[in-house]
């Protein structure tokens, strides 16, 4: 289990801000945020790199804030794997286990079943230099639980892998943090990654957790309007919702919709693209479902973004292409949709002042949306 | 972002780029003038030695190694130069390895002034610090101390290897730190998380990996050794037999009309210069200024 209690520390620009993280045992937990957020100084702050200026770290109920990190039990594979160039893989992943003095043929029993694991038994003989990005992620994880670290830290380490092989080392990662119950850590700023192995999610921003929840918490339900920008929630409307007939009305602009909520006044709607669904616009009655003019598509390999404008109100819906074709959705076509009221997450009060520009905080292209 | 994967690369980009040959040809010129002079420097004291004295009609070179004197005066210079190279060398490494670490790793709050003290001595020109040197082992109260109760430094042989190491070390340190700048503090933090104490990752990973650079900088501080004159003439004197290193002896002999032993001398140090730097090359030595 690792506690992060009132964590604070400035290193150079990195500034980290009261930061409270609960990691149960076992548990996978991912840090998202945006490149240049401070993830990575956090991680280190566990590892025993950096010392905070403030607060403390808890590992096992042990206070280890002011320990060194080879006492601390906690593995960690950095972004950039540093693995020992002047050892062969096999050196690598024995490395820990030889400090500790195991007998050589433990050592190389714990090799041969790391290496079976992650599928880099032909490997064991080469130098770091001569892999590609997926092997030397394979073999920076095996020397990291070689050790049976009570905690893994990884750092962006699915960063430095092409697109393919990286969902199969997410699959990969999860099935081997299962198959030995660690208890991890994972720092990254791609969605996808993230939906893919966490049991819990820290979004961080500028130095500061905004949000910790489980995925579906942080991908639907955003605790604030930048946390919703940099999940992908680009549907943000500034409005206020209203008792109506039945369920509450949600009304922005010229725009309104059921919602299912308890809050009344001032909210935000946070709705995920992928949630809008659209129908033929004469298919559908207009005084039943809203309809819209499509502004531009965008294409996003599986899906299209669709863009689209609704009385007076700018919104973004994800079509297949099968749909977008059944449809004939075309720049300027006339479209229907529709907004379950379980699919809107409201936001309470206006969002404050940061909340619509562009500029705020936002994913890098790696975003689903 | 890609990290790992970028290095090894991006290296040899510069030798696909296209090249505009005219454009190419025109700003070689003066690299090339200049790499001509000086290998047309270099070759007419080479082939000055294999020339005749009208005098003798012998070429200078036979007329060197048939003068016995002259021959193991030359011998004796450079097995002197020999000696007391290795010797600063070793106490300059040994003093540089930790010194360069520790300005690779550490922060010091008066880092600026530190950096500026150890490069001082690079800066300096040579004849002024062999001037300084001597007078602090003659006149300040320290240095007279060490002159003339722990061990005597001003003309004799320890002085050889206190002007050179003087100098030396300001280098070994420079070119060592650029060893360690080129290691990643990482690798440490990893074998340390693996259970590994501050002293073993710096003996099984820094180390290792600093290795190359190491003995680079080690090789440069030995040749930087050899070639050290002023100072050592200063503190050491130029005493024939006694405190003539190469460089001394070459003067020497130049003053005394002994053309063709300094010449020899010349053409000797050109050759060990070019071998440590093919050397120092090789091992991926770095940092390098004099």
């Amino acid at each position: 289990m690792i506690e992060v209690r009132d964590v604070s520390l400035t290193l150079g620009e990195f500034h980290l801000r009261d930061i409270d993280l609960l990691v149960d045992e076992g548990e996978y937990a991912v840090i998202l945020g945006p490149t240049g957020a401070g993830k990575t100084v956090l991680l280190e702050c566990i590892v025993g790199i950096h010392e905070p200026a403030r607060g403390q770290v808890v590992l096992d109920q042990r206070d280890v804030t002011r320990m060194r990190p080879e006492q601390r039990g906690v593995a960690y594979v950095p972004q950039d794997y540093c693995l020992f160039p002047h050892m062969t893989v096999f050196d690598n992943i024995a490395f820990g286990m030889r400090l500790r003095k195991w007998p050589s043929g433990r050592v190389s029993g714990r090799v041969d079943e790391l290496a079976r694991l992650l599928h880099i038994e032909p490997i064991l003989g080469r130098r770091p230099l001569t892999l590609s990005g997926g092997e030397r992620q394979r073999a920076a994880l095996a020397r990291a639980l070689a050790v049976e670290p009570r905690v893994l830290l990884l750092d962006e380490p699915l960063s430095a892998v092409d697109e393919r092989t990286r969902e199969r080392l997410c699959d990969e990662l999860k099935a081997v943090q299962r198959h030995f119950g660690t208890t991890t850590v994972h720092v990254s700023h791609n969605f996808e990654e993230t939906l893919a192995v966490a049991d819990k999610v820290a979004v961080f921003e500028r130095g500061r957790i905004a949000q910790v929840g489980t995925p579906e918490d942080v991908f639907c339900r955003p605790n604030s309007v930048s946390v919703a920008l940099f999940v992908g929630i680009t549907n943000l409307l500034p409005g206020a919702v209203r008792p109506g007939d039945g369920l509450p009305e949600f009304i922005s602009g010229g725009l309104r919709f059921a919602v299912d909520t308890g809050l009344r006044g001032p909210a935000v709607a946070a709705i995920r693209p992928e949630n809008i669904h659209l129908l033929a616009a004469d298919e559908a009655h207009p005084d039943i479902l809203p309809s819209g003019r499509v502004a531009r598509l965008t294409d996003k390999g599986a899906l299209v973004k669709v863009a689209f404008t609704t009385a007076g109100v700018d919104l973004v819906a994800l079509a297949s292409k099968r749909e977008v074709s059944r449809l004939r959705i075309e720049p300027g076509a006339e479209v229907a949709f529709e907004v379950s009221p379980h699919a809107v997450h409201l936001l309470p009060g206006d969002g404050g002042d940061a909340a619509f520009s562009v500029e705020g905080p936002r994913a890098d292209g790696t975003a689903v949306v | 972002m890609m990290g790992a994967d970028t290095g090894a690369e991006g290296v040899s980009a510069a030798a696909t780029y296209r090249r505009d040959f005219s454009m190419r040809a025109l700003l070689s010129t003066a690299l090339f003038a200049y790499m001509g002079f000086i290998l047309m420097v270099i070759v007419a004291n080479a082939v000055w030695l294999t020339r005749e004295n009208p005098r003798t009609h012998e070429s200078y070179l036979v007329a060197l190694v048939a003068n016995q004197d002259l021959r193991s005066q030359v011998v004796s210079s450079f097995r002197l130069s020999l000696i007391s190279s290795i010797i600063t060398t070793i106490i300059a490494v040994l003093m540089a390895v930790p010194s360069a670490y520790a300005l690779s790793r550490f922060r010091f709050r008066a880092a600026a002034f530190i950096d500026t003290v150890i490069d001082l001595p690079l800066v300096v020109p040579p004849l002024i610090a062999g001037i300084a040197l001597l007078l602090f082992f003659r006149q300040s109260p320290i240095g007279r101390l060490i002159d003339e109760h722990v061990v005597p430094v001003v003309y004799t042989r320890t002085g050889i290897v206190v002007a050179q190491f003087f100098i030396a070390s300001a280098f070994a340190i420079r070119a060592i730190k650029a060893a360690f700048d080129q290691v990643n503090p990482r690798f440490e933090f990893v074998a340390r998380s693996l259970g590994c104490g501050p002293w073993k990752a710096l003996f099984k990973i820094t180390l290792p990996l600093a290795r190359n650079g190491i003995v680079a900088g080690t090789v440069m501080t030995w040749a930087r050794s050899m070639g050290e004159f002023a100072p050592v003439m200063m503190l050491a004197g130029a005493t024939p037999g006694k405190t003539d290193v190469l460089p001394v002896a070459a003067f020497l002999n130049m003053s005394g009309g002994h053309i063709e032993a300094a010449v020899a001398i010349v053409v000797l140090m050109i050759l060990i210069a070019a071998v440590t730097l093919i050397t120092f090359k090789r091992l991926g030595g770095q940092g390098y200024i004099w």
